[in-house]
């Protein structure tokens, strides 16, 4: 983002601060982790156990923070 | 008064009873009648309203709903229910029928006519229809009631006989009584009279008032009432001014689009001139009481992502440090003009150094809108109990602040959308804090104003990035005018869709450039905020057009007086940089305005332009 404020440039440039949101696929209690499967179809490995299988879960930074609902969909063309 | 009488003898009255009264001898004393009071009570009772628990004599009118608002693509028909505003004229002889009567052959027969004229049925040549009532009439109706007289024919009991004449005074008719040391004494044919003891008779000596004529005495009858108070004076509808869903009517109706127009105003052209000769006209004075200060370096800036207008100066002399250092008041508010461009400013921080020979003295601070922030504004930790709009949400941030927000949500954006309950929660945020993030939600910024107490929410991208080469510009920047210029290569991955989202409540949007496979896309955005297609539609914009080869221009320009183009360059507002060879568009990223020297400074302002190599910029 092209910006001139100092601030909004050093933050760019720290680390963290993605967020996602995918469907567990399956979860691992023996790892802790879960199979998540994004929004593109691509599958990550995600360190929490909370959400059950078929679910919907916040994904921050590679750790499962919550259960996400299921919100209506729109495709919009600008 | 009765006056006894003693006779001497048993007195035998002559037939016919006369008496002999000598007026001369007759002393009578006439009392003062009673004056004639009036005690006139005002009877008017207190003008009630009529129905003080008003009924409005609107309809209720239902309240604003932010999802009517749309935006380009998506605007509904406007008001398509309002129909006409008359009623459907009630055909007086719906039972006419056929007009004509059934044909009757005259003559089965004839050969040339076989059909005598019809008949007309009604040849009364009456409109069938009643004039067609206006069904939006206004209906209003008082709602007080004007004051009635409760005793409207009272008037006073007594007749006066003579009002209007010369006013009637009993001593002027005869002497007052005057009563001497005698006793009074009646001579009847010479014979003193001395009153019996018991007598028979009485004499009642006086005279009959019925003929004085009643007047009154004290008209001094004032109205008690005067002009029934309004009761509902001061009583307005809760309803701000519905905004027009036509941002400025202009008349043209366009077959194939019914959403809102939005009339931008293009660009002045600048004067190409070969020399420039600007009079640079800076002061600096302390607020309210508008003393100048001595100063010089003074230097106002402000970017996109700042919300408030950033000011440092040098000053000379240590009288001039004395007048803004804050005091017990706070901290002193500067009004800086720069040809023309007002600035108001406070003074938040100071500095000097005695270093021999002389003294450097310096000041620096921000726009009021630092106000709205840390660490002047407090901290605050809501949730909304109810649905709400956004621009509900900023306009109740700014609350007995003294601040006011313009959010043009029919107009250049961003839109406005509404925000279920609960969906925003914020904990220990300042307001600004909270308007920058609903504004952020949106793609929007925050431009302080320069002078005054407000703040404008503005589309970051006012046109995507890849409309900007038939976009209206905001300002014209020639190359003849830019005195310095550099550049810095700030590149991003070229993108074409963005998935934007809510996270606990709102919508889920794929937001797709038009004409893409939509297989670029940009990183997603979960925002507690998107929770209408607009919103997200607008951030998508914001998101897609920050992608690309693009660069930070930076350009040097002199800051032309307040009514020549190009004049100041606010951050947001879209430039059409004309460098030699090379007319390019970028959008206002910064602007830094310096006005150095002493006496006739020199004045300029540096803007920093993001500029887009890629999709027609």
């Amino acid at each position: 983002m092209a910006t001139v404020n100092p601030w909004k440039r050093f933050i760019g440039l720290l680390p963290g601060g993605s967020r996602s949101v995918g469907e567990v696929i399956s979860i691992s209690t023996a790892t802790g982790t879960s199979i998540v499967e994004l929004r593109n179809g691509i599958q990550i490995s995600a360190r929490g156990v909370d959400v059950a299988v078929g679910l919907k879960a916040f994904i921050i930074d590679g750790q499962i923070t919550g259960q996400a609902p299921s919100l209506p969909q729109y495709d919009v063309e600008v | 008064m009765t006056q006894r009488f003693r006779l001497t003898g048993p007195y035998q009255p002559p037939v016919p009873l006369v008496f002999v009264l000598r007026a001369r001898h007759v002393d009578v004393i006439y009392p003062e009648p009673p004056r004639l009071s009036i005690s006139a009570r005002a009877g008017w009772s207190g003008a009630a309203a009529a129905d003080a628990a008003t009924v409005a004599a609107f309809r209720a009118v239902p309240p604003r709903e932010a999802r009517v608002l749309l935006s380009h693509q998506q605007a509904p028909a406007q008001d398509a229910a309002m129909g006409s505003a008359w009623s459907v004229g009630v055909p007086t002889d719906s039972g006419q029928g056929e007009a004509w009567t059934a044909a009757r052959p005259l003559s089965a027969a004839a050969q040339v006519v076989l059909w005598s004229t019809p008949g007309v049925r009604d040849s009364g040549t009456a409109d069938a229809w009643r004039p067609a009532l206006p069904l939006d009439q206004l209906s209003l109706r008082l709602s007080w009631q004007v004051g009635i007289p409760t005793d409207a024919g009272v008037g006073s009991r007594h007749r006066d006989t003579d009002r209007f004449g010369p006013e009637w005074r009993y001593i002027e008719q005869l002497p007052p009584y005057r009563p001497g040391a005698q006793p009074l004494a009646f001579r009847f044919n010479g014979t003193r009279y001395q009153p019996a003891r018991n007598p028979p008779v009485y004499f009642r000596l006086g005279r009959s008032l019925r003929e004085r004529p009643t007047q009154p005495r004290d008209q001094r009858i004032g109205i008690r009432h005067g002009t029934p108070a309004t009761l509902d004076w001061g009583r307005s509808l809760p309803w701000g001014w519905g905004t027009p869903a036509d941002a400025r009517p202009t008349g043209i109706t366009y077959p194939d689009y019914n959403g809102p127009v939005i009339i931008i105003e293009p660009p002045v052209e600048p004067d190409i001139l070969e020399t420039y000769m600007i009079a640079n006209s800076v002061s600096l004075v302390v607020l309210p009481d508008r003393t100048p200060v001595d100063a010089t370096g003074i230097k106002v800036s402000l970017d996109i992502d700042s919300f408030s207008w950033k000011f440092s100066a040098d000053l000379f002399g240590r009288t001039s440090l004395n007048l803004v250092r804050p005091d017990a008041s706070g901290p002193k508010t500067l009004e800086l003009t720069v040809n023309g461009w007002i600035w108001t400013l406070m003074v938040e921080r100071y500095s000097s150094t005695a270093k021999f020979p002389a003294e450097r003295f310096s000041i620096s601070g921000s726009s009021r809108s630092q106000l709205l922030a840390e660490p002047y504004a407090p901290k605050r930790s809501a949730v909304n109990a109810v649905d709400i709009n956004a621009r509900q949400v900023a306009e109740d941030q700014l609350l007995f602040t003294g601040f006011t927000i313009n959010w043009d949500a029919t107009g250049i954006g961003p839109p406005d959308w509404t925000i279920p309950a609960a969906a925003l929660s914020y904990q220990d945020q300042t307001a600004m804090q909270v308007i920058a993030r609903v504004a952020e939600a949106a793609g929007a910024f925050l431009r302080p104003a320069r002078e005054g107490d407000s703040l404008t929410v503005l589309p970051r991208y006012r046109e995507a990035v890849w409309w900007w080469s038939s976009a209206i510009m905001d300002r014209i920047i020639p190359a003849e005018i830019i005195t310095d210029s550099s550049g810095e290569w700030t590149p991003q991955p070229e993108w074409d869709s963005v998935y934007v989202s809510g996270t606990s409540h709102g919508v889920a949007v794929d937001v797709r450039r038009q004409g893409t496979a939509g297989n670029a896309p940009a990183p997603d955005v979960f925002d507690d905020l998107i929770t209408a297609t607009d919103a997200a539609r607008s951030r998508g914009i914001c998101e897609i057009s920050k992608g690309g080869n693009q660069e930070i221009a930076s350009r040097t320009i002199p800051l032309f007086p307040v009514g020549s183009a190009p004049g100041l360059v606010e951050p947001g507002m879209l430039c059409e940089v004309r460098d030699p060879g090379d007319t390019w568009r970028g959008l206002c990223l910064g602007v830094d305005i310096s006005a150095d020297g002493i006496g006739a400074s020199r004045v300029s302002q540096v803007l920093r332009l993001e500029r887009h190599h890629a999709g027609g910029a």
